[in-house]
């Protein structure tokens, strides 16, 4: 008991009455929080308390890890399951499965982040579209969101498209790894938090040649 | 009027503007020859020849150059001849310099003009003599402003397309196959390193901007007494305030620019070849998810070696609130009715009059009956008398005689004969038929 009131210690403070049960709700819903917009004072307060008992409050009570993670040296949190299992998040309705159509999209995020390096990572819909379109994989992407490669698509299959990316962005923003600024004109900024994707995936883009031998000529023409 | 200015150009169009290379290269090389006083302002014949044979030599065009047909070219807009005693001197067209001077420019800005805030110190402040009135302040407009503000366009202009060039530059040390990768960083960081003086120059400027603003703006209430005067004034006011809100955003969005990139290139020397690498890694992936994925009934499907991964993640529920109209919502306690207990007794006690009526109709009915199976006949009005007798309701009787003919029409051994004999009864102010009744035992 004694240890464990030290460890706690940060929940009996005014900032965790007023920022605790957000950021805690946050964290267990999939959110990465990073020094940004709303989700500052949140950032803020995690990142004071996580080495004053945030860090053993999630490992002791719901064996699970609150991460500390960067990206171009902007730091940001989000909760991860333990090496050896999925801790108290391994029941039923405690965990998501991340969507296919999310995981190439996150990926394509990712990709677009590390290539503006030097520039603001602020993208619009004119410029996803460039890269479905006019970009160096456009067949694969058309025949991947379309269905089918075509000199031109008609409203109703560009609408459709639209809709989807801008669900899966809606849904990165609650995950933090998107802010969007104006979803009619679908833009929006990517985040750092985006790296999560790379860390889920680190094994498959460690060893992306392997993956790449394993496949069959056929699978990937 | 706009219409004869096409026609204009339309037929001028092959002397007006240089049609090849080697025009255009030949007067921005005699521009600069005669700026950088190589050659005088008005130059000899063999001050051309020379100049015509360093372009080709440059183009590596050896003697292809048709000198003759290029002169005559040059010479209707760009160059003109005079002759003094027996010499030819020739000279650039004031157009021909503007125009060389625009190009050099726009292809090599010189970043050390970008620094404004000297320019615009000498040309932009507000004297006191210019607040006099309206017409010295609409001069100071049209003098001082209107050309600063065509010198700030321009050169905020040629930043940003300094930056933006030398941003997609950048990109190219992510790339692999750069050599001495270390070395770029070191010379992009020296060029990021101007480029932020000059930004600061930029602001500096616009800094400055503020004390012209408000001293524009405390003059509103001075030009206020005089129609004509005031609208003159507010419109310049409004034109100035316009400009600077326009510009204040674009420095600062090119101000953002060069302090991410400088600074992520210092950032960059240390880890460049990791993430060179992880770039590539990152891309490579994303080819293979975009070979392999198939798109199922309009969704995406990953190929089946990728596997899923698992985010934590508890939905929060909320219960919704049903919609209701709480004006038409009662309370959950019931209504209250109206109660009369006078009016429930009595209604007990007739229910249960009739109940009573029912029972002794229904035990007169079966000894009647018992009666009959034995063989008797059944005379009504003895068992009327004795039932009122017993039961001191005429009620029963009656419900009892209307019992037995709804006996009789539905057992067939039942005979019933009714005669129409009157029979007086005292007691009650009654008067029966006869009847009577005989079970006939099949």
């Amino acid at each position: 008991m004694e240890n464990e009131s030290q460890y706690y210690q940060f929940i009996t403070t005014d900032r965790a009455a007023r920022y605790f049960a957000d950021a805690d709700i946050a964290l267990k819903q999939g959110k990465h929080l990073q020094d940004y917009g709303m989700d500052s004072r949140l950032f803020s307060f995690v990142d004071e308390y996580y080495d004053k008992g945030l860090k053993d409050y999630y490992q002791h009570l719901f064996q699970m890890n609150l991460v500390r993670d960067k990206n171009d040296n902007q730091v940001f949190y989000y909760l991860d399951f333990p090496d050896d299992g999925k801790g108290k998040f391994g029941k039923e309705n405690r965990s998501k499965e991340l969507e296919d159509e999310k995981v190439i999209f996150a990926i394509l995020l990712l990709n677009i982040y590390k290539g503006r390096f030097f520039e603001h990572k602020e993208i619009e819909w004119t410029e996803l579209e460039q890269v479905f379109k006019e970009g160096e994989h456009k067949e694969l992407w058309q025949k991947l969101l379309f269905g089918r490669v075509k000199p031109s698509y008609t409203i109703n299959e560009e609408l459709t498209v639209k809709d989807k990316v801008k669900s899966v962005l809606k849904d990165f923003e609650k995950l933090g790894w998107v802010e969007i600024k104006s979803i009619e004109e679908m833009k929006f900024e990517i985040m750092p938090s985006i790296e999560r994707i790379s860390r889920l995936y680190r094994d498959v883009i460690h060893n992306v040649d392997s993956i790449q031998a394993y496949l069959t000529d056929d699978e990937l023409s | 009027m706009e219409r004869e200015i096409l026609i204009s150009l339309s037929n001028n169009f092959t002397d007006i503007l240089p049609q090849n290379e080697e025009s255009l290269l030949l007067l921005v090389w005699l521009y600069q020859k005669v700026e950088n006083g190589y050659i005088n302002e008005d130059f000899e014949q063999k001050d051309l020849d020379d100049t015509i044979e360093e372009v080709a030599e440059f183009m590596q065009k050896g003697t292809a150059i048709q000198k003759e047909t290029l002169l005559k070219k040059l010479s209707a807009h760009f160059c003109h001849t005079q002759i003094v005693g027996n010499k030819y001197y020739m000279h650039l067209t004031v157009f021909a310099k503007e125009m060389c001077r625009l190009l050099i420019d726009q292809v090599q800005p010189e970043l050390k003009k970008f620094e404004l805030y000297h320019v615009l110190n000498r040309t932009l402040p507000l004297q006191d003599e210019d607040l006099q009135n309206i017409e010295k302040f609409s001069h100071w407009y049209e003098h001082n402003f209107l050309p600063a503000q065509k010198t700030i366009l321009r050169n905020t202009e040629m930043l940003q397309t300094a930056i933006e060039e030398k941003i997609s530059d950048l990109r190219n040390l992510l790339k692999p196959e750069i050599d001495n990768p270390k070395e770029l960083i070191n010379s992009f960081t020296t060029i990021f390193k101007e480029l932020e003086t000059q930004t600061i120059g930029l602001i500096n400027t616009l800094d400055y901007k503020n004390e012209t603003l408000n001293k524009i703006k405390s003059l509103k209430s001075k030009f206020s007494d005089n129609e004509e005067t005031f609208n003159r004034f507010d419109k310049m006011q409004r034109e100035i305030d316009g400009f600077f809100q326009s510009i204040d955003r674009r420095i600062s969005s090119i101000n953002d620019k060069i302090q991410l990139a400088s600074k992520r290139l210092k950032n960059l020397f240390n880890t460049l070849k990791h993430k060179q690498l992880f770039k590539i890694q990152i891309e490579r992936f994303l080819t293979i998810l975009l070979k392999t994925s198939k798109n199922e009934r309009g969704q995406i499907k990953l190929h089946n070696s990728i596997e899923k991964r698992l985010i934590p993640f508890i939905q929060t529920k909320f219960v919704s609130v049903p919609k209701l109209d709480f004006k038409n919502i009662y309370t959950s306690e019931p209504q209250k009715q109206n109660y009369d207990k006078t009016h429930e007794d009595a209604e007990r006690k007739k229910g249960l009059a009739l109940l009573k009526i029912q029972e002794a109709t229904s035990q007169w009915l079966d000894k009647i009956k018992a009666e009959g199976k034995a063989g008797s006949e059944i005379d009504f009005e003895q068992w009327f008398d004795k039932i009122i007798d017993q039961e001191n309701n005429l009620e029963v009787p009656i419900n009892v005689c209307f019992g037995l003919i709804e006996q009789h029409n539905k057992d067939e051994n039942v005979v019933i004969s009714i005669e129409q004999t009157e029979i007086q009864k005292k007691e009650n102010d009654l008067s029966l038929w006869r009847m009577k009744a005989n079970i006939i035992n099949s």
